[in-house]
């Protein structure tokens, strides 16, 4: 079985590409499952989102060949491609963000830093390890 | 920037109105989650009940119910459910508080329906209303409360400093920092860990991190052998697995299905001859794992539920009487069309199920204000335990949530008015960053998803549905060599900071390895059969003396368990002697 998923954003911040997978015969199981299968046993970096697994919260929704569907309710299938189902709310991938309005975000940094200044940034982390000492 | 007062871990329908409750009192008040506000946690997955005693649905709530049921009556039953070990104090407030905490809801646009009958209840106590609805309205609450969030937040550590909560440490997933929080009070209302069983009923996130972030500062846990298993979900296929749907159609709330095993026994009749398919979800539970242990199971492991001894058209009727609001005419249940399977179950054959893991009856130990030992820690929902005793009821986890949220928002912002913030050390923070980054950074060989999938089998078979003192001293062997060897092995493959799933389920396997620990070290104590905890070597419940709770917590780096007789004020405990 093969599935094309969407990767994004790039660490430039621009653009998407798209990777295909080869997976076993998953039989009987969801585009979730499969999403799953390929983080944990072919590449750890694919970002997925799964919570309820029957098709209540939501949070799974992805484009399945150009349609908006619950990826824990419809069966993967060979030749599938997946995207997110909108750019503007791209987190990674295909996960996408349908919780609280972006204005009501705790400001992790300024949280965290206020206490020491005493701050390791890490690679490519804006916000990073905050260490406070006495 | 801005202190925190209050930080509330966990969005379900506990942390999103402990959160709002908080905020409404004048606290800077901060939401983290592991998932997506709202759209997480076992919340979701109520379809259906939440009870409130009848008098109470039909003077407050203005629903079709029995006017001569009483608080005190609902008090009973879910003592009695519970096998006299609750703590009654957790009850008590949660029989009396409901009422006018739905009445809120409702008042805020929630729709419900009229009370339905559950097994375990004398009389029809569950109200009906969505899960998913329910947090769409507290959501709308905490907006207006201006409750700030961070969503895919991993809380994963409680800092203290001189044993007063200081700090929440954990993984802030999409930017990938390892991050501290100051704050002078936590509320840890991430749900229960059924994600330690392979089978769960329960989604994804409960990974038993509420029992971890709450050993790690100091505090309790109770009961934690405790756990409910639902019977009769389905095995397969792989996207159906753990959804309970014949259970739904048949002993919970729909028509009478019998269970029978390989030799189509209806094997019930050994194990509560008088209620049959209707008796306790514990019971069930145990008796369709005896029938597999005993090797009288179906291929999959499971036991058979059958619709055959009842007409095609009985079945459909149901539709018009019950899951009216969910089905709509349709064999449509929660993103699922069941038409298909209703139509083989309708030509006779039976459906082989299994039992998932549930709900958590143990959890964080709390007194009557949701508050730990720990000065500045609370827990509500379904991370606290004690409120279920040894068998939940069904409906009982959404007046619990709604019940113990209210009241741990409401003591954590007293306490917050209180009190000054703590100072954090310098080396306590130092130690959790450490060990929140050793996975990305180590290149072991053991992949997160391969410990999880050992724990799952411990689980299954050692401390599962029924134990022995043989396979619980074989979990705890397992456990201390996970400890010992495996968890310093565990690594990512995938080294992204952002967004790297791989590096959640990581740092999971440590709240799954405290979660199994806990339960198992529970299971061994308790020398006794009670409720949902069932062991072959001591198969009846120890009368001979005041039932105990048990209480775990971490001592110099290891979990140890003490007893406490159970507070039998209220309801006295049958006695063998009494």
């Amino acid at each position: 079985m093969r599935l094309t998923v969407a990767r994004g954003p790039q660490e430039s911040g621009e653009g998407s590409n798209e990777q295909s997978f080869e997976l076993p015969d998953l039989s009987g199981a969801s585009v979730s499952n499969a999403l799953q299968y390929i983080n944990r046993h072919i590449d750890g970096s694919v970002a997925y989102y799964l919570s309820c697994r029957r098709g209540l919260c939501a949070c799974c929704v992805v484009r399945i060949d150009g349609k908006i569907e619950k990826a824990c309710v419809v069966l993967a299938r060979d030749g599938m491609v997946l995207e997110p189902v909108k750019q503007s709310l791209l987190i990674k991938d295909t996960v996408v963000h349908l919780g609280m309005p972006r204005t009501s975000e705790f400001p992790l940094v300024d949280a965290a830093c206020d206490a020491q200044p005493s701050r390791k940034p890490a690679p490519g982390v804006a916000d990073d390890s905050e260490k406070m000492c006495e | 920037m801005e202190p925190v007062d209050v930080i509330v871990v966990g969005s379900g329908g506990a942390g999103l109105l402990a959160a709002c409750v908080a905020a409404e009192m004048g606290c800077r008040t901060l939401l983290v989650s592991k998932g997506q506000v709202a759209r997480s946690g076992a919340t979701a997955t109520i379809t259906g009940d939440t009870c409130v005693d009848g008098h109470t649905a039909v003077h407050e709530l203005g629903l079709k119910a029995d006017d001569t049921d009483t608080q005190d009556a609902f008090f009973e039953d879910t003592v009695v459910a519970g096998k006299f070990i609750n703590d009654r104090r957790l009850v008590a407030a949660m029989v009396s508080e409901i009422g006018p905490e739905v009445k809120r809801l409702r008042e805020d646009g929630l729709r419900m329906s009229d009370p339905v009958l559950t097994p375990g209840h004398r009389t029809a106590r569950g109200v009906w209303f969505s899960g998913m609805e329910l947090m769409q309205v507290l959501r709308k609450r905490a907006l207006k409360a201006e409750v700030k969030v961070r969503e895919e937040f991993f809380a994963t550590d409680i800092l203290t400093t001189n044993g007063v909560v200081a700090a929440l440490g954990g993984l802030d997933l999409r930017s990938g920092a390892v991050a501290c929080i100051q704050t002078r009070t936590v509320v840890i209302a991430c749900g229960g860990g059924m994600m330690v069983y392979p089978v769960q009923t329960a989604p994804e996130e409960l990974t038993g991190d509420g029992y971890r972030l709450a050993l790690s500062a100091g505090a309790e846990l109770i009961d934690m052998e405790m756990v409910q298993f639902l019977p009769c979900v389905l095995a397969e296929p792989q996207i159906w697995r753990g959804i309970q749907f014949p259970w739904l159609l048949g002993p919970q709330a729909g028509v009478r299905a019998w269970l029978l095993n390989r030799y189509g026994e209806r094997f019930m009749d050994r194990w509560d001859p008088e209620r049959m398919e209707l008796s306790t979800r514990d019971v069930i539970a145990i008796a369709c794992m005896k029938e597999v242990l005993e090797g009288r199971g179906g291929p999959n492991g499971g036991v058979f539920l059958s619709w055959a001894h009842l007409p095609g058209n009985i079945i459909d009727f149901m539709q018009d009487w019950s899951f009216k609001t969910q089905m709509r005419g349709q064999w449509r249940w929660e993103g699922f069309d069941f038409a298909g399977l209703v139509e083989e179950i309708k030509a006779g054959r039976a459906v082989e199920v299994i039992s998932g893991s549930h709900f958590f009856m143990g959890g964080i130990a709390v007194d009557e204000n949701c508050a730990t030992r720990v000065p500045g820690l609370y827990a509500c929902g379904e991370a606290a335990g004690g409120a279920h005793g040894a068998n939940r009821l069904s409906g009982n986890a959404g007046s619990q949530i709604l019940v113990q949220g209210r009241r741990a928002g409401a003591a954590a912002a007293a306490h917050a008015a209180a009190t000054g913030q703590e100072t954090v050390r310098c080396d306590s923070w130092e130690s959790v960053s450490t060990g929140l980054m050793a996975p990305l950074e180590r290149d072991g060989e053991l992949r997160p998803f391969e410990f999880r999938e050992r724990i799952q089998e411990i689980a299954q078979h050692h401390v599962g549905v029924v134990r022995t003192g043989a396979s619980l001293a074989a979990a705890m062997d397992e456990v201390r060599d996970l400890r010992e060897n495996a968890l310093p092995q565990v690594s990512c493959r995938s080294k992204e900071r952002r967004y790297n799933k791989e590096w959640v389920e990581a740092i999971e396997c440590e709240s799954l390895l405290d979660t199994l620990a806990a339960i198992a070290l529970g299971a061994d104590g308790r020398t006794e059969s009670r409720g949902a905890h069932y062991r072959e070597d001591f198969p009846t419940e120890d009368n001979g003396t005041t039932p105990a709770n048990g209480f775990i917590n971490r001592c110099n780096g290891a979990l140890v368990r003490t007893t406490r007789p159970a507070d039998c004020r209220r309801m006295a405990c049958p006695t063998d002697a009494a």
